[in-house]
């Protein structure tokens, strides 16, 4: 109970945020909404399940061009073309899922890796439809371009996907997910079917990385290959481990962490990634729960010499 | 009647026969005791038997049915338990969870209300009551081995394989070993084979106890038997004139 209630403080105070955030700080907190869908649904692939993907940005580049495109030259109305790139971000999940099978560790990460190179190198030079490294003009999301209107979707988007990682986390499937990251060969001896675990991983998060993706473009009104390139793949990772993988908290806070820390040091230019990552990779050897389990364990130890 | 039948397996890892030939029988509601020097291809026995690892040729049916197209999981599922010699808990997870994924994956899982009373029983039962919340990850060696048991259990199999249970127990907690492996015949009624170098404990226990020696089944019969018989006695000390 005291989760939900802090669940439900937490998004009414996001909600409050349009009435005195400037259009810029606005804007930030539209991305970093974002990166919450891309760190939160990531870390229930790798964090949960153990599937380390490097093609998580890629199903938000599916996600975004597909809905994208269908609007842009085809006129669909955006909240149609949102559903069939959420379907073809799982099918395409489905399919990419379903050849890691038997890979584990590096090969998997690095079969997804390639997958998600294939994507990028099809769209930049796809230029008919994608329009290549110049960029896709999409219409917004809703009616008239509005920024609280957009932080309003995303919001709920982010209310959506949060809600479903819980339920998720809190069922059977969840407790599949983390006994198959712990050892796949003694979860299959105690009768759970390991590819109907993994497979639908995949399939889940590809989606919500879509559902991010499509979102996020209809925000920006400009599609670029950026989306599902290793840049964005590596800052979530980044904000995922540095926040603390394998709990539901951490990519939350890792993405805000992040997301704010980075328009800060943005005048020092692009060289924020490669800082993000050394801060990751330092975090994933002193500290693998990240700031959430250091924060946890300081509070733990704070609340335990009071008591 | 005989619930598990193996029918002349073969397993070879490069030029290694690991089994060979092997062909027995288990028979519902018996105890049976597997034994063998080191490398002798018991528990690659019971890889075969559980499909963990595929088998080169020979059969394998448990209950009438044939294992040869069924996945672990479905194995499991059909009604065969196993432990690992190397114990693998689900370090990151806690006692209750460890023994929840068995409560999952079994055949018909247990309904949600039940849960926590079965993980209850099925803790205490294996003697790690009070460690619900304790990450298998801080057991014992003795601990985790108790836990491998409780997961086992808690699949609700009609056959149960233990891999060296024993190994490392002080003569107390082995006797509430033998009493646990006892009960799970006599409560549970599930039929047992058992893997043990402890030669006291499994011969006080099995009805029927089978040898194997470099992969292949090389004696069968009930203890006092397999004691006094002289290839199990060479397999084990190697043969009277080997000294010279």
């Amino acid at each position: 109970m005291r989760g939900w209630t802090a669940a439900l403080v937490a998004l009414g105070v996001f909600a409050t945020f349009p009435l005195f955030l400037g259009q810029y700080w606005l804007h930030t907190a539209i991305v970093g909404l974002f990166y919450i869908m891309m760190a939160s649904s990531w870390n229930l692939l790798a964090g949960f399940t153990g599937q380390v993907s490097f093609a998580h940005a890629a199903f938000a580049g599916i996600g975004a061009y597909t809905s994208g495109i269908l609007a842009a030259k085809f006129g669909l109305p955006p909240l149609l073309g949102l559903v069939i790139g959420v379907a073809i971000a799982a099918l395409l999940g489905l399919a990419l899922g379903a050849l890691c099978i038997r890979m584990g560790g590096i090969y998997l990460s690095l079969t997804t890796l390639g997958f998600s190179e294939i994507l990028r190198i099809i769209v930049v030079n796809e230029y008919e439809f994608t329009r290549g490294t110049m960029g896709l003009t999409v219409p917004p999301f809703w009616g008239q371009y509005s920024k609280t209107v957009s932080f309003y979707i995303l919001l709920a988007a982010v209310a959506l996907v949060l809600w479903l990682i819980h339920r998720i986390l809190g069922s059977d499937l969840g407790t599949s997910f983390r006994a198959v990251q712990n050892d796949e060969g003694a979860a299959a001896s105690m009768g759970i079917p390991v590819i109907r675990v993994r497979v639908p991983a995949f399939v889940i998060t590809g989606a919500m990385a879509g559902l991010a993706g499509s979102l996020y473009g209809h925000y920006l009104l400009l599609i670029t290959p950026h989306i599902l390139s290793l840049d964005l793949m590596f800052l979530v990772l980044a904000m995922t481990v540095i926040g603390g993988i394998g709990t539901f908290i951490g990519p939350i806070v890792g993405a805000l962490f992040l997301e704010a820390l980075s328009e800060y040091i943005r005048r020092y230019g692009e060289f924020h990634v490669l800082i993000f990552g050394l801060v990751a990779l330092v975090v994933a050897r002193f500290a693998p729960e990240g700031i959430v389990g250091l924060l946890s364990r300081w509070l733990g130890a704070r609340l335990g010499r009071a008591a | 009647m005989s619930l598990l039948r193996v029918e002349s397996l073969n397993k070879r890892f490069g030029g290694l026969l690991a089994v060979s030939q092997a062909s027995f029988e288990v028979n519902e509601g018996e105890i049976v005791g597997l034994i063998g020097p080191n490398g002798a291809g018991k528990t690659t026995l019971f890889n075969l038997i559980t499909g963990a690892i595929t088998v080169d040729s020979g059969r394998v049916t448990f209950n009438g049915r044939d294992l040869k197209c069924l996945s672990t999981y479905q194995i499991c599922r059909a009604g065969i338990a196993r432990t690992f010699q190397v114990p693998r808990p689900f370090a990151k997870m806690t006692c209750s969870e460890n023994v929840l994924v068995a409560l999952i994956g079994r055949n018909i899982s247990v309904p949600q209300p039940q849960r926590p009373g079965t993980i209850r029983e099925m803790l205490e039962l294996v003697g790690l009551a009070g460690k619900e919340r304790v990450l298998s990850a801080d057991l014992n060696l003795i601990d985790t081995k108790r836990l491998e048991v409780a997961r086992a259990l808690a699949t609700g199999p009609r056959l149960i394989l233990l891999d060296e249970v024993l190994g490392g127990l002080s003569s107390m907690e082995m006797s509430q070993a033998l009493d646990l492996i006892r009960a799970i015949r006599d409560r549970f009624g599930v039929t047992v084979l058992w893997i043990e170098h402890v030669m006291g404990a499994i011969m006080s226990l099995s009805e029927r106890v089978l040898v194997l020696n470099q992969g292949r089944l090389i004696c069968e019969g009930a203890p006092a038997e397999v004691t006094g018989d002289k290839r199990v006695i060479e397999a084990y000390l190697g043969e009277p004139d080997a000294q010279d």
